[in-house]
């Protein structure tokens, strides 16, 4: 097992390129026995002439170079070989026959997902319990906290709340690293009046290069999260900016607004690149995962669309009753979204209409009206889904893709406006933003919340990761 | 210029860029300073901007209805991301502009049916219009010049004025008959047996509050002589048929 991880990624060395160049070529590649039929003859020459070639670069004293063209093709090649014999050798132990090419087969391709990123797990059946871990408090966020993000590799957060703060907190020791001011008041631009900035939206690049806020008017800050620098404002909005996001592992920034629009900023040259339409109200909330694609929620307009950006088309949704509040991808073909009405839609990008809606997923009230979904968190290729809402509890869900459902797996009682929720990467943190106030607005308050961070620590137990 | 060279490329960008329109673009950027080409790359956007100065590389075709067709009715909609649309309810808010432009009261179910006294009543502001326009057409009858222009004038001028006193007829009738029936009322809430009138009573009232009227304003001559030339009218008529 150890040998194929390291196979595939290995830092430093010129070797690196070429191994991942091997398994993607192995993966494709027919099974062992069929390899071992074809192509013993050229097998044995290719050793052959690596071997001569080295031989001869020895003996004349030049160096490897010269012969560096044939080199990395055959060294793949034997590590290709490598690689496959040592799996069929650990297959071997448990079976027999074909069952071997099998498995072979099917081992590669886990693997091979999961060394780009794309390997689906089922997990949620494995959640044990969740308890309540370290609680995240700091003077400057006395206010509610109303948006936060985690950094890729899961050492840091940042957090934002109804103050012009924005705190750095480190994952391990729960403590703030730095913190940076956000200009105490904005001028909103229609009627002059100055306003308190209240960050309602995060996010962060991949590489930890860029850090994009939304300061409650309809101006962008981009600011370094490393050097903690103001670098840039983005002024091409016209209404409040509601929430952004980065495309995984690129510059791009994705932003929506109460406008209606959709904009597009490349952060690589610090400009507006384009604006696409086609919501009819402010647009509420936006994701995004590796490719150029970004999915909006539409507030009161009761659609979600899937933005294609290089095709400059739409993809429209429809289903859901009452307004869409937030929206997350689960993976490329799947997203899920949470209503004002309380309930939650699992989707594929396929149908038009939800797999499956939970209805009033949260409750409902005292004066009758249903507790409606403030916040979505979701471990991307998995089937575990967290809703909050202000009902006191953040559920955990099971999405059940075959049967098309939304199974209820846990409840972890917190009390207050759930404003933020974020799983870190292998799921074994739930980091829940809690407010005594909406993030946007001051409906009504939770006395007994108190504004800060919970980190949950949620127990899984890993089965064995199943394609599905 | 700065503004005219952003108008060529925001029209210039949808249609393929040729050789003379790149070269004008570029002819207008090398004039302008570098501060000005950065405020313009960042008003258009920077894919309008590379696509004005570098030309449009891939062969982009408009993607028309039959592209964006989905395969069959349980994929979503795939609509065009470029065109703007207006928030929702924008639709209705012009309908109903439409509409209440539209309606003729006579025909129109939504008025009712017709009822004399809440009519005269809802249009007695039409009096006031009419006094208005009479005094209107009065200044106009000393500018104008021709006859048959004044004739015309006179004509309507007094059309209106009669209009006027006939509505003031019909409303001081109304009056009369308001105050009977209230002194009738009264009559019954005291216990005394009512006193209801008869038309030649009734008429016999008008006729002297008429009297009254002709007298307070002075009148009363000319109205008599009226009244004994119709009558002599009348009775020469008679005389002649038997």
């Amino acid at each position: 097992m150890k040998m194929s991880s390291s196979f595939f990624f290995k830092s430093g060395g010129k070797s690196s390129k070429k191994r991942k160049h091997t398994s993607e070529s192995s993966a494709t590649q027919k099974p062992m026995s069929e390899y071992a039929i074809h192509r013993p003859k050229a097998v044995n020459e290719e050793i052959l002439s690596s071997d001569e070639s080295e031989y001869n670069a020895e003996v004349e004293g030049y160096p490897l170079a010269s012969d560096e063209d044939e080199m990395p093709q055959d060294k793949r090649l034997r590590l290709a070989k490598k690689y496959l014999s040592e799996i069929k050798t650990q297959e071997a132990e448990h079976f027999d026959g074909l069952k071997i090419n099998q498995n072979m087969e099917q081992r590669l391709q886990v693997e091979y997902l999961e060394s780009i990123g794309k390997l689906h797990r089922n997990i949620a059946a494995g959640v044990i319990m969740c308890g309540v871990g370290l609680v995240l408090k700091h003077k400057l966020h006395h206010a509610p906290i109303c948006s936060q993000v985690l950094s890729a590799d899961g050492r840091y957060l940042y957090t934002g709340a109804k103050s012009q703060y924005v705190l750095k907190w480190s994952t391990e020791s729960g403590k703030v690293l730095a913190k940076f001011d956000v200009t105490p008041t904005r001028e909103d631009h229609d009627t002059g009046t100055k306003r308190r900035s209240h960050v309602i939206a995060i996010t962060l690049s991949t590489d930890m290069k860029f850090l994009a806020l939304a300061e409650g008017g309809s101006h962008i800050q981009i600011w370094c999260p490393v050097t903690m620098k103001h670098l840039k404002t983005f002024k091409g909005h016209r209404d409040i900016v509601s929430s952004l996001v980065f495309r995984k592992g690129s510059h791009e920034l994705y932003s929506v607004a109460k406008d209606r629009s959709v904009k597009i900023w490349s952060l690589d040259e610090m400009a507006y690149v384009e604006t696409l339409f086609g919501h009819q109200s402010g647009v509420t909330s936006i994701d995004a995962l590796d490719r150029e694609r970004a999915i909006t929620a539409g507030g009161s307009d009761c659609s979600l669309r899937i933005w294609k950006i290089k095709e400059e088309s739409q993809l429209i949704y429809n289903g859901h009753r009452d307004g869409i509040e937030c929206v997350k991808f689960l993976n490329d073909e799947h997203f899920i979204s949470g209503g004002v009405d309380g309930s939650i839609g699992l989707w594929t990008t396929l149908k038009k209409k939800p797999l499956c809606m939970a209805n009033q997923a949260h409750g409902i009230a005292e004066n009758g009206v249903a507790n409606g979904i403030t916040a979505i968190a979701v471990i991307v290729n998995t089937d575990l889904v967290a809703s909050g809402s202000y009902d006191g509890y953040v559920r955990l869900w099971k999405v059940i893709q075959q049967a098309r459902k939304l199974q209820p797996v846990h409840i972890i009682p917190i009390s207050g406006f759930i404003n933020s929720l974020i799983f870190s990467i292998d799921g074994t943190k739930l980091y829940v933003a809690v407010g005594k106030e909406h993030r946007l607005g001051r409906w009504w308050r939770h006395k007994e919340a108190q504004n800060s961070i919970i980190v949950v620590n949620v127990k899984l137990q890993y089965e064995n990761t199943a394609l599905t | 210029m700065s503004s005219s060279s952003e108008s060529e490329m925001a029209s210039e960008h949808e249609e393929s860029a040729d050789e003379e329109t790149q070269a004008e673009i570029r002819q207008d950027l090398k004039t302008m300073s570098f501060e000005e080409i950065m405020k313009l790359k960042e008003e258009l956007g920077a894919k309008v901007y590379k696509e004005a100065v570098l030309g449009v590389k891939s062969a982009k075709t408009k993607k028309s209805k039959t592209d964006l067709k989905r395969l069959n009715k349980n994929r979503p909609r795939e609509m065009s991301a470029k065109k703007q649309v207006p928030f929702l309810g924008a639709e209705l808010r012009i309908e109903r502009k439409n509409q209440s432009q539209q309606r003729d009261p006579r025909f129109d179910e939504k008025s009712g049916d017709y009822n004399i006294e809440t009519f005269k009543k809802n249009y007695r502001f039409v009096t006031k219009i009419r006094n208005r326009e009479v005094n209107h057409l009065k200044k106009k009858l000393d500018e104008v010049e021709d006859n048959n222009e004044k004739q015309e004038i006179k004509h309507t001028m007094q059309r209106l004025i009669n209009k006027n006193v006939e509505e003031k007829k019909w409303h001081q009738k109304q009056y009369t008959l308001k105050k009977e029936r209230a002194e009738i009322q009264m009559a019954h809430n005291e216990g005394k047996q009512p006193q209801y009138l008869t038309k030649k009573e009734r008429r016999a009232k008008e006729l002297v509050h008429q009297f009254e009227q002709l007298k307070r304003d002075g009148k009363l001559n000319k109205h008599l002589e009226k009244r004994r030339k119709k009558n002599a009218a009348k009775d020469r008529k008679r005389i002649a048929i038997e």
